[in-house]
């Protein structure tokens, strides 16, 4: 016993010695210096009032603290703001909780600054209890006991929340007392520190109470640092400085509470306890005396923890408005889920506190919404950073579809429609632009999607769109690409006279879109259903051009064109030479068969022909005939302005003296109404 | 400072001393009922006391075998392995502490150890049990040691490597918004990034094959992962992962290292090619070009061909190609630059006919509008990552952006340049053809005794109309140069109505015949006055409209004559459509006449609502169909195309292509020209407002073909005595060039 109180009294300055053999003199000085810098929080606190068990959000810009300004100890947030802490407002939701009388105490705000939980004395006679609070739009919600485990008939305390949320450190009643015998004999209301770890499934497990050397005599107001492993706490066991004194420990590698060590920069004679420490590291608060809230800037070797803060809002991208998120962070060089964090509900707040000397990943969830990641690596960081991260989630993508002709690559316009995969009814049909052959689908995440592109005389498309697991962009592209229906038409090219086939060049011309198709004649080939083909015969053999029209699709799948061999007084019909009414002035479609004319012209350049004008019988043959020599000589003046000399050219119109055809409908005077090339020479 | 010295070893001296004093037998009921935790304290302290002592050695080694054993080789690794390490401590100093003579004497703190009781209820404890358990755990901290620190390492360079993996993707993704984008901008960053996502990925898989091998040979408890590996199908959405959890039994891969193979392949072969096969065409459009601007070239040049599959490609992996616009612009100004020779031609050719010169002009003019079109096609896209797309590319050929931008604008002034050029020309071409066609013709020709003059009045004044004097209304040349010649006279005669009348003039001047028109509305005599107010040749002979107006009720009646070429009456029907009938049309293909009416009187109400009505009759007479739409302003002609009609006029409130109603300032009289088309079958199709600021209205429309359609307006209020005017150079002129398909080519208003 005797041994023992000598142990006591000479320990302090076995320790006090070594200390002052390992830390140089400047140290000591500094210690001073730094004892020097406690002061009382002002803007917190007021005469006659106690402020006490402050609590500090992350960010380190909101305190809560308790104070007795009216019947009973209630709970006060203040802000800071250009370096100084605002005057304080009640928590109003959670200070009516109760009554007047009742104890709202201990407050401990998390991590991301959400949840609150503080000890309550709600209703007569009861002890203690803890209880949370979640900050909404409103403000904060009417409190709930967090109840068993924890919470049992006796006395649980001043909680400290950890950063991850995962661990609960309180006080509740130390039924054995102190070890130390004489603090045994002062029979004063004694506590313990317990730690109650979250499970699996976001329970509070059995509360056990910390080892020695943490719970020795009575201690008090644990609070669990930013890292997780540094706890500060109140004690009054021998060696301290009077009363209560604060002692840091901090778990080793081995998973052991180190020897706490007395805070000697702050602990003084009177009761020092209930710290909470800035977000930059370097400042601390706690009650003094029990009376009000101070302040102490921490040595440099001291700050053994320092944060990176990240913060800001999770919104929808559309409404602008915050959304309630998980966010979770992992350690990168693990995998393991670090801490699981949900963000404010109502503003989508949210802040995320991150220890330094670490790499993390941080993926912020939100069911039927689009995912975010960012990733921090701290391991080199040694500053106290705020980072501001607003993030903005999306509830549905644009599916840009992109239809176009396989073999073309042309915009194509189709019929988009849309499934839930497993469903039978359609989510969307659209028709995509026609001419730019874009659809664009907005797709709500959460859902796996099944779509379809069909258009008549095109092969259809399916594709599925996954969009049940990670989201992370918005703009998605697909390009469709279409298969032409296609049919085999063979083009037979043969002598007009002999019937013999004749080696020929043909082009075939889509009249329906930009296709363009040169193959040798007698050949199959596969043309697109549906479609209509201007399809141009020529021959360097001797022959003239011929050109026809098909519609694919109609049942008609051999083309015979017949071939005029180039000879003297040999007559080729030219197509769609046409004219103004009653004119000679050609009508522009006419250009195109003129073209093949210029074209025949050129390869042939011995070739002379005269240009036959013929009419109907509409009009006096007199008439008929002026008005056909005018329209020969058109052809023959458009010809000429297109390089080819006039001397291979005798216009003459022939008025309605040789019909084709019977002039008795419409259709048959049209047919009259022509011009035709007869060969004068080659 | 010495005395102090001496103070603290004598404080040494006294605790260890006084602590010696404290028996084991004394602490140890607190260490047997203390959980782990609790007794660890006061183990800890009690070997302060006396290290060497046996079972306190033996007891911690335990707790932290057990510490160890329960502690996560991946997730609490340095707990495990600082357990391990200390537990392998504690055995190597138990075992040589603790001996069979220890467990006799303190049998009781070995009871872990018990192997049962004997007869009299004592504890019985082997020491060869307590031995074997001493070595065979030290055995394994020892094999753990050995391996799990191994096992460890390589789980993370595993989950370190594939961290790697995925935020390099994940970058890439950020980077590219398409694979298109990625192809086309690959470049040395992107290769570094993609060498190390496979590198890493690689790594990972790698690394998964070790640690499964290890933990196979050294299974850790919790732990027997796999992996399966996925394919990336749809970029952007695929291969995305935040975290994967390698601590998971199953773990799911991304195969970044396929999708850079697949990126790398596509990128060799596809686009290496296509680079290659831009700047061979690039190359051959510009020897293209040369060749066509060569005047000796003229009749044996051909165009460089569309290389389509070129363009095919190009439009595939960048939809808004930079480059596939300029290929098209360079593709279409090879046929204007060649083109622009023929100009020569019709300048100089005194064989050529108007239309042939309008032809060719107005060709011109629609060559340089699509030109201009893909001019603009090509400056929409010049953007800074479209020409970072083929970078190399446009450095050396355009010397960059910048360079491209030098090249618009130059080509931007040739197209200016050009185009003004041939719509000057058109213009003042059909002005000056115009201006001939309406130059008087003072000839007066004798039929009996009457004297019909060739020159035109077309704006008919009815107070000025002479008795017995006739006045030519209308007068249409036939294609043998023949003309119908219409007009009216006042009856010197009867009531002094007017009489219309038409006769046919040969080209060498004489008067074949010569008809009088004076129709009766409700009486058995003459009532009425009565205007031509259209005709029409055609190759059979000539329809004319009549309108009667009686004289003293002012009710009007239409009449439809179509006479032969020898003057013989085919038809005479009184129409039904008793608004004042604007124009007569002929269709050859059809052999029948589109007449159209508005408003009751020869001046239009352009600023009240009217119905303008189409009917389409034949040669015999039968109706085919009859179209009306209303709107505010003026119908003042009509002109065939291929398919249907253009109607042109000016309006005031009138529904635009949108379907909305653009007003002009009416109550300032203000007027703007319209265009609709109606179909071949009498449907209103198409429609534009050619809107302004000023007034204008149109005085003159002329169709060369349906891609040649010249309109003439004038500034100003709307002046229907304008209107049938003479147009010629006049600073108030607002020209137009459209089509039959209404778009506004070119407008100056």
């Amino acid at each position: 016993m005797k041994l023992r109180l000598l142990l006591a009294v000479i320990a302090p300055v076995f320790l006090t010695e070594v200390v002052a053999q390992e830390v140089p003199s400047t140290i000591n000085d500094s210690l001073d210096y730094y004892i020097s810098t406690q002061k009382v929080v002002t803007g917190i606190s007021k005469e006659g009032v106690v402020e006490y068990a402050p609590s500090i959000s992350a960010d380190g810009k909101t305190m809560i603290f308790e104070a007795n300004e009216g019947a009973s100890y209630k709970l006060y947030e203040s802000r800071l703001e250009n370096g100084q802490w605002g005057s304080p407002t009640p928590l109003t939701n959670i200070n009516s909780f109760g009554d007047s009388t009742d104890l709202i105490a201990g407050p401990s705000i998390s991590f991301d600054g959400n949840t609150l939980y503080f000890s309550g004395s709600i209703g007569m006679g009861n002890l203690s209890d803890i209880y949370v609070s979640n900050k909404t739009e409103e403000g904060w919600s009417v409190p709930k006991n967090i109840g068993a485990p924890i919470n049992t008939s006796d006395y649980e305390g001043f909680p400290s929340i950890s950063a991850d949320g995962s661990t609960l450190y309180f006080v509740a009643n130390n039924q054995a007392g102190p070890q130390d015998k004489e603090l045994s004999k002062l029979n004063q209301i004694c506590y313990s520190i317990f730690r109650s770890v979250k499970n699996k499934e976001g329970k509070w497990g059995i509360p056990e109470k910390l080892p020695a050397p943490i719970n020795q005599d009575c201690e008090k107001a644990p609070k669990i640092m930013a890292d997780g492993k540094t706890l500060i706490f109140s004690s009054n066991r021998p060696g301290g400085s009077g009363s209560y004194d604060m002692y840091q420990s901090k778990i080793n590698v081995l998973g052991e509470w180190s020897n706490p060590q007395p805070l000697n920069y702050v602990n003084t004679d009177k009761s020092d306890q209930l710290p909470c420490i800035s977000a930059q590291g370097d400042l601390m608060y706690y009650v003094f005396n029990n009376q009000d809230i101070y302040s102490v800037e921490i040595p440099p070797n001291l700050r053994q923890f320092m944060n990176n803060i990240v913060q800001g809002k999770i919104t929808d991208q559309d409404t602008k408005q915050g959304i309630a998120a998980t966010l979770i962070v992992t350690d990168a060089l693990t995998s393991k889920t670090v801490m699981t964090l949900q963000n404010n509900a109502s503003t989508g707040d949210y802040s995320i506190v991150l220890p330094v000397g670490r790499n993390f990943n941080i993926e912020v969830e939100k069911e039927g919404y689009s995912s975010f990641t960012m990733s921090y690596d701290l391991r080199k960081v040694n500053k106290y950073q705020e980072i501001s991260k607003n993030i903005e989630l999306f509830k549905s993508i644009n599916l840009n579809v992109n239809i176009n002709d396989i073999e073309l690559f042309e915009p194509i316009s189709a019929d988009v429609k849309v499934k839930v995969q497993g469903h039978s009814e359609y989510f969307s049909e659209l028709v995509n632009n026609p001419i730019t052959g874009e659809a664009i689908i907005v797709l709500p995440i959460g859902q796996k999607y099944e779509v379809s592109i069909d258009t008549e005389n095109f092969k259809g498309q399916f594709f599925s769109f996954d969009l049940s697991g990670l989201v992370m962009y918005r703009e998605f592209e697909k390009e469709v690409e279409l298969i032409p229906e296609k049919e085999n038409v063979m083009i037979n090219v043969s002598d007009l006279m002999n019937n013999s086939k004749v080696r020929s060049k043909i082009i075939l011309r889509n009249k329906n879109r930009d296709e363009y198709i040169e193959i040798t004649g007698n050949e199959m080939v596969a043309l697109r259903k549906g479609d209509r083909y201007e399809i141009e015969a020529t021959s360097d053999h001797g022959y003239a051009f011929n050109s026809t029209t098909l519609e694919v699709g109609k049942g008609n799948n051999e083309v015979a064109m017949k071939l005029l061999k180039l000879e003297k007084d040999a007559r080729l019909a030219l197509k769609d030479i046409t004219f103004e009414s009653n004119s000679a002035t050609l009508s522009d479609i006419s250009f195109t068969e003129l073209a093949r004319v210029i074209q025949l012209m050129k390869e042939n350049p011995t070739l002379r022909v005269e240009i036959d004008a013929h009419t109907d019988d509409v009009g006096s043959d007199r008439y008929n005939l002026v008005l056909s020599d005018k329209r020969a000589e058109s052809v023959m003046n458009y010809l000429v302005s297109n390089d080819i000399d006039d001397d291979r050219f005798l216009a003459k119109g022939f008025g309605e003296k040789q019909p084709k055809v019977a002039n008795d409908s419409e259709e048959n005077r049209a047919a009259n109404r022509r011009v035709e090339l007869k060969v004068l020479g080659i | 400072m010495r005395a102090r010295y001496k103070a603290i070893l004598l404080a040494l001296f006294v605790i260890t001393n006084s602590l010696y004093s404290q028996k084991y037998k004394d602490i140890y009921p607190r260490i047997a009922s203390s959980t782990d935790e609790g007794a660890m304290p006061i183990l800890k302290e009690y070997l302060k006391i006396e290290p060497d002592h046996p079972n306190s050695n033996l007891l911690l080694a335990l707790i932290y075998d057990k510490r160890y054993k329960s502690a996560d080789a991946l997730t609490e690794y340095e707990k495990a392995v600082a357990n391990a390490e200390r537990a392998k401590l504690r055995f190597t100093k138990a075992r040589v502490l603790v001996n069979e003579k220890d467990i006799k004497k303190n049998i009781g703190y070995y009871s872990v150890f018990s192997s049962g009781t004997d007869s009299k209820g004592r504890l019985i404890v082997n020491y060869e049990i307590v031995n074997k358990a001493m070595v065979t755990k030290y055995d394994s901290i020892v094999l753990y040691l050995q391996k799990v620190p191994d096992i460890y390492n390589t789980f993370i360079k595993a989950v370190n490597t594939y961290d790697a993996s995925i935020k390099t993707f994940y970058k890439v993704n950020g980077k590219y918004n398409s694979l298109d984008d990625l192809y086309l901008l690959y470049d040395d960053e992107l290769k570094t990034d993609l060498d190390f996502l496979k590198q890493s990925f690689d790594s990972t898989v790698y690394y998964l094959d070790e640690y499964k091998r290890k933990i196979a040979e050294y299974p850790i408890k919790g732990y027997n992962q796999d992996y399966t590996i996925k394919d990336i199908e749809t970029y952007r959405l695929s291969g995305l992962i935040t975290q994967s959890n390698f601590l998971n039994n199953d773990i799911q891969l991304w195969n970044y290292g396929k999708w850079v193979d697949d990126v790398n392949l596509l990128f060799n072969a596809d686009i290496n090619s296509l680079r290659q096969e831009i700047i061979s065409y690039e190359e051959k459009l510009d020897d293209g070009l040369k060749d066509a601007a060569n005047p000796a070239n003229f009749s044996t040049y051909e165009p460089i061909d569309r290389n389509k599959e070129l363009l095919f490609n190009l439009k595939k992996f960048d939809k808004n190609s930079l480059l596939a616009g300029i290929f098209q612009y360079k593709y279409n100004l090879q046929s204007v630059v060649h083109r622009t020779h023929n100009l020569k031609y019709y300048d100089t050719a005194s064989n050529v006919s108007p239309q042939s010169k309008y032809t060719y002009y107005g060709e011109m003019i629609n060559s340089y509008y699509l030109l201009d079109s893909a001019l603009k096609v090509v400056k929409s896209r010049h953007m800074e990552h479209n020409v970072a797309k083929h970078s190399a590319f446009m450095d050396e050929y355009y010397r960059g952006f910048d360079g491209v931008n030098a090249y618009l604008n130059q080509e931007n002034k040739n197209i200016s340049n050009g185009f003004g050029k041939y719509v000057l020309t058109l213009r003042n071409a059909i002005i000056d053809d115009l201006e001939l066609d309406s130059m008087k013709n003072t000839k007066v020709l004798s039929y009996n005794r009457k004297k019909i003059p060739l020159s035109i009045t077309k704006h008919l004044l009815m107070d000025s109309l002479k008795q017995g004097v006739l006045t030519t209304t209308h007068l249409l040349k036939n294609a043998d140069d023949s003309k119908y010649v219409a007009g009216v006279y006042r009856d010197p005669k009867g009531i002094n109505n007017v009489i219309a009348y038409v006769s046919r003039v040969s080209a060498d001047s004489k008067v074949g015949w010569y008809k009088e028109y004076n129709i009766e509305l409700d009486s058995a005599g003459a009532d009425a006055d009565n205007l031509v107010v259209g005709v029409q040749p055609t190759q059979a002979g000539c329809a004319i409209v009549i309108r009667s107006v009686h004289k003293t009720n002012n009710s009007a009646l239409n009449s439809l004559i179509y006479l032969d070429e020898a003057g013989n009456e085919n038809l005479l029907r009184r129409l039904e459509e008793n608004d004042y009938p604007r124009t007569i049309n002929y269709n050859e293909t059809t052999n029948s006449f589109i007449i159209s009416f508005r408003d009751n009187d020869l001046t239009q109400n352009f600023k009240e609502e009217k119905t303008t009505t189409l009917v389409n009759i034949n040669v015999l007479g039968d109706l085919l169909w009859k179209y009306n739409y209303s709107f505010s302003g003026t119908l003042e002609n009509i002109v065939n195309t291929n398919t249907g009609y253009l109607l042109a006029g000016n309006y005031t409130s009138k529904k635009d292509e949108n379907g909305n109603v653009q007003r002009t300032k009416v109550n300032e009289d203000q007027t703007n020209i319209y265009l609709d088309y109606i179909s071949s079958k009498g449907e209103l199709k198409k429609t534009r407002t050619i809107r302004s600021d000023n007034s204008i209205y149109l005085i003159n429309i002329t169709k060369v073909n349906d891609s040649n359609i010249s309109l003439f307006g004038m500034k100003g209020a709307y002046n229907s005595s304008k209107v049938e005017k003479p147009i010629s150079y006049d600073s108030d002129l607002a020209y137009i060039f459209t089509n039959a398909k209404l778009q506004l080519i070119y407008t100056k208003l």
